[in-house]
């Protein structure tokens, strides 16, 4: 039996997840090495995570209601699992912390210019922890409440823009070399969808374990819906433009316009990047103190909420010197850094839990 | 600043620790505390101005070289 007391229903894990996945992709554009193929990208894209998905539902199949620390424990043995359960952790720390630092850039580029990043972070950091502190019945709630505004938002700037979509911006298709093509559609793999990995450390608190196949199959589906829409959007409005801005999503809905009464609607964007983003840190920290409980042998994981987020935020503001380092980062370094993490570590402890033919019956290991 | 931050870094161990002692969680106790003084150690660096490693940097140079 885990830390973890709360259950989740399949729907909400589902609504969590494309939350997640939503976090920070609906201002950064995945895949947008591909430019104006970038849509077809996070198609291709899609399969590689769907891969990676069906690797984390068949360890959590094959484990069911197991915490992700003691799977490690009984597969790696007592110190190795927990060595194994620390470089997995630290990664989603670090993760949650790259959240943090798009968060202070995309506030302090666009809107709030003026104020000192800490306080951007700090505010973020301070509601995640009351809402991590709560559990993840309170997340996973918490999606169910601003998933469905967020689509709604998203869809009513796609509506509105339809009508400055240019045909012409689209050509020509894929007139990309095939290496940087796959290269885009392998970085879409890996963000967002490759991060669902963190979604491991709640699987076992899923009220109907036989589906968290369903649930990633049915999120990482939906949200690469709503991605490859806002591709097009991006493309259709801004054609080749969009790679001169760090925020495409945000641009492109600037050219809203109806009737000289309806503009200035880009906030919606930035409304939606501040609930999904939210959803994605506070689930990440949860994740990060519920583990890091489990490591410890700690009977509750509440008590981490705060040092934890104080340290991510700490971290956040260390990441980079500037927004180009962050884009550097997230284009080169990214797709490459997140892959131990993403299928090396599941994948690696799926194959040996399938060599000692782990869990055996009855045993406790 | 330093001030500030010890006052809310004073607010979140008032918070806390009374409950843990309450119920003897000793080593939650202990993990507690070992994470806030690391967690204090660097807000108080950062807020004076002591330039601390860039660990992203750090990762990213070495997949660039």
């Amino acid at each position: 039996m885990g830390l973890e007391q709360g259950r989740i229903s399949a729907t909400q894990l589902t609504m969590l997840i494309i939350s997640f996945l939503l976090g920070t992709t609906l201002l950064f554009s995945p895949g947008g090495v591909a430019g104006r193929d970038s849509w077809i990208a996070l198609l291709v894209g899609m399969v590689e995570g769907l891969l990676f998905a069906f690797i984390y539902a068949t360890l959590a199949v094959r484990f069911p209601g197991r915490p992700l620390i003691q799977v490690f424990h009984s597969v790696y043995g007592s110190v190795g699992g927990k060595v194994i359960a620390l470089f997995f952790l630290g990664y989603l720390f670090h993760l949650g912390s790259l959240v943090l630092t798009n968060f202070s850039f995309f506030f302090n580029t666009l809107i709030l210019i003026e104020t000192p990043s800490a306080v951007i972070v700090f505010s973020i950091v301070a509601i995640s922890v009351y809402a991590a502190r709560h559990g993840l019945e309170v997340v996973a709630r918490c999606g169910q409440v601003l998933l469905p505004f967020a689509l709604f938002f998203f869809i009513l700037t796609f509506i509105l823009l339809i009508k400055d979509f240019r045909l012409e911006h689209f050509q020509p298709v894929l007139a990309i070399s095939a290496k940087r093509f796959f290269f885009a559609a392998h970085s879409a793999a890996v963000f967002p969808f490759g991060e669902s990995v963190g979604f491991l450390l709640a699987l076992p608190a899923l009220s109907d374990p036989e589906k968290p196949w369903k649930c990633l199959l049915l999120g990482i589906i939906i949200s690469t819906g709503v991605l490859v829409l806002s591709a097009l959007r991006n493309t259709g409005t801004l054609g080749i433009l969009q790679d001169i801005f760090f925020f495409p999503s945000f641009q492109a809905t600037r050219q809203i316009n109806v009737g000289q009464i309806l503009t200035r609607v880009e906030i919606l964007v930035a409304v939606n990047f501040l609930a999904m983003g939210f959803l994605k840190y506070t689930f990440l920290l949860y994740g990060v103190i519920l583990g890091t409980a489990e490591v410890f042998g700690l009977r509750e994981y509440r008590i981490l909420g705060y040092p934890v987020g104080i340290l991510m935020g700490i971290l956040s503001l260390l990441n980079f010197a500037g927004i180009h380092e962050n884009f550097e980062f997230l284009e080169k370094v990214y797709p490459f850094y997140a892959l131990p993490f993403q299928v090396g570590i599941p994948l690696f402890t799926l194959i040996i839990a399938m060599i000692r033919k782990l869990p055996r019956e009855g045993g406790e290991t | 600043m330093i001030l500030l931050l010890l006052f809310g870094f004073s607010l979140i161990f008032l918070r806390e620790v009374p409950r843990l002692i309450q119920r003897r969680y000793w080593r939650e106790l202990l993990v507690f505390c070992l994470f806030m003084a690391v967690a204090l150690l660097f807000s108080v660096l950062l807020t004076i101005g002591v330039k601390l490693p860039q660990v992203t940097t750090a990762i990213g140079d070495f997949f660039l070289k």
